[in-house]
């Protein structure tokens, strides 16, 4: 006698797969609209939910959460234990970091494995800073004090500069202090005959400055110059060689630069009607110099950026803006 | 003329017997590779002891409509910040399956070695956890949170900072 629990014995004695396909197949043909809506309210009550992240490979969880940001494996971690354990994994973190690190990255402040931290605590503090960078929270503000006693003249704003991870600024006239923020090393340097700085400037590579010495001596309407020189000094930020150029008389207007090569300005006179361009380059020493022809006064800043064998000035008088570009 | 439509024969985990467009079958760098290896007219039926037949009919179908693709290079992987979510329309429709499907597309794609259909895999389960809580992952994929509230919030604490706000 067939009963309903031996058809369903029956089936559970049949192998999974093509038998059991079968039987299916065989049942559904036979089924009433009625018994197939039964059916379909069955099946859309199983919702196949299943835990994909905590049953996948670590390899191809590190594939999912490559498409998420950084800080995920940290956040999700509260899931359940078996999410914890898997986003805990050092790899994991690794790959999220490697898209924001490269190995030859100088560490930050306090992601050096000396300060005693274990590689997890190291890990976690690079991506927090990720997500610090990301979200524009600073984890850390620097003030840097300037001693009382220096005499700060207000001019001495203009001559601080700042580029990638550098911050340069002049004290007294004098000595150039160049700062490192990622590492927090500094050094100084000064003129040859710790002569008066007029003008700083940071690029990727170098440090450059502006000093001049002499006598101005003014009679009347009348302006002479004794003893004066206009230097250029550069400093490799790597090497830390001082290298320096000499510039024609009398005075200059801007200095500007890109990576190691650096662009002055010079005025010849008061209200002329042209300048000179110096462009000089800190491996070969050599410099190359032209004048172009302007309307208005001298002009107040330069901005200089190499492009493969050109250079790009772009020149900021009192009144018009105008673009110089130079083949060098 | 003949190689052109050349079919192979695959024999799932279930004992299913499955004939393939050797075309389609070989967008399966682990099938190409084999296939190169045996040389010649493959006569024989290729075990594939890890893929069960409904998993493998969907992955034939993925293989199908994607059978032109140009092949992955090995530099497409090279810059991994520029990973975007964003699937195309037809692989969209494709992966709307049920969770269990789609882990066993995903564990599949990285058994057959296809590239490309594993990233899709991946990317749909990147976005549905993107911009999930941790309690709608939870009810997204029907995990019992297993924390006593101390540990819970233990790990809360101790994973704040990487809070969105």
């Amino acid at each position: 006698m067939v009963t309903m629990s031996n058809i369903a014995e029956q089936f559970k004695a049949l192998k999974p797969g093509p038998q059991r396909a079968e039987a299916l197949t065989g049942i559904m043909r036979d089924l009433s609209n009625w018994e197939l809506r039964y059916v379909k309210d069955v099946i859309c009550d199983n919702q196949f939910d299943f835990d994909i992240v905590g049953n996948l490979p670590l390899e191809l969880v590190i594939c999912i959460f490559s498409y998420l940001d950084t800080t995920a494996p940290f956040r999700y971690q509260v899931v359940s234990k078996q999410w914890r354990e898997v986003l805990s994994s050092e790899q994991l973190r690794a790959s999220s970091l490697s898209k924001w690190y490269s190995n030859s990255d100088p560490p930050l402040e306090g992601e050096k494995p000396e300060y005693g931290r274990s590689n997890y605590e190291i890990q976690r503090l690079k991506l927090e800073h990720m997500q610090r960078f990301r979200l524009g929270k600073p984890s850390s503000q620097t003030v840097i004090r300037l001693p009382d006693h220096l005499d700060i003249h207000p001019q001495l704003i203009g001559t601080f500069d700042f580029f990638h991870d550098h911050v340069a600024w002049c004290l007294a006239f004098q000595t150039i202090y160049v700062m490192n923020l990622r590492t927090g090393k500094a050094f100084s340097v000064v003129g040859a005959a710790r002569e008066q700085v007029s003008l700083i400037l940071l690029t990727k590579d170098l440090i450059a400055f502006n000093t001049h010495s002499g006598y101005v001596n003014t009679v009347g309407p009348i302006i002479t110059l004794t003893d004066w020189r206009s230097l250029v000094y550069a400093v490799d930020l790597n090497t830390r060689e001082k290298r320096h150029l000499r510039l024609p008389n009398p005075s200059l207007c801007a200095l500007s630069g890109d990576g190691r090569t650096l662009a002055a300005i010079i005025e010849r006179h008061m209200n002329e009607t042209h300048s000179t361009i110096l462009v000089w380059n800190y491996d070969t020493q050599k410099s190359t110099s032209f004048v172009i022809q302007h309307k208005e006064s001298p002009d107040v800043t330069a901005k200089m950026t190499e492009r493969e064998k050109s250079y790009v000035i772009a020149r900021f008088p009192s009144i018009h803006t105008e673009l110089t570009s130079l083949l060098v | 003329m003949a190689t052109d439509t050349q079919t192979i024969r695959l024999t799932t985990s279930d004992n299913v017997e499955m004939t393939v467009e050797r075309a389609v079958a070989e967008r399966s760098i682990l099938i190409k590779n084999l296939l190169e290896d045996l040389g010649g007219e493959q006569t024989e039926s290729i075990p594939v002891p890890n893929v069960a037949e409904p998993v493998m009919k969907k992955v034939i179908e993925w293989c199908e409509h994607h059978k032109k693709d140009p092949p992955t290079t090995q530099d497409d992987d090279s810059d991994s910040r520029k990973k975007s979510t964003d699937i195309d329309e037809w692989d969209q429709k494709f992966m709307q399956v049920d969770q269990e499907m789609l882990f066993e597309i995903i564990l599949a794609a990285n058994y057959l070695d296809i590239k490309a259909l594993l990233d899709v895999g991946c990317k749909t389960v990147a976005n549905m956890i993107k911009g999930k809580s941790p309690d709608e992952i939870r009810k997204t994929f029907n995990i019992q949170n297993d924390f006593t509230p101390e540990e819970e919030d233990q790990i809360r604490r101790e994973n704040e900072w990487a809070e969105d706000r």
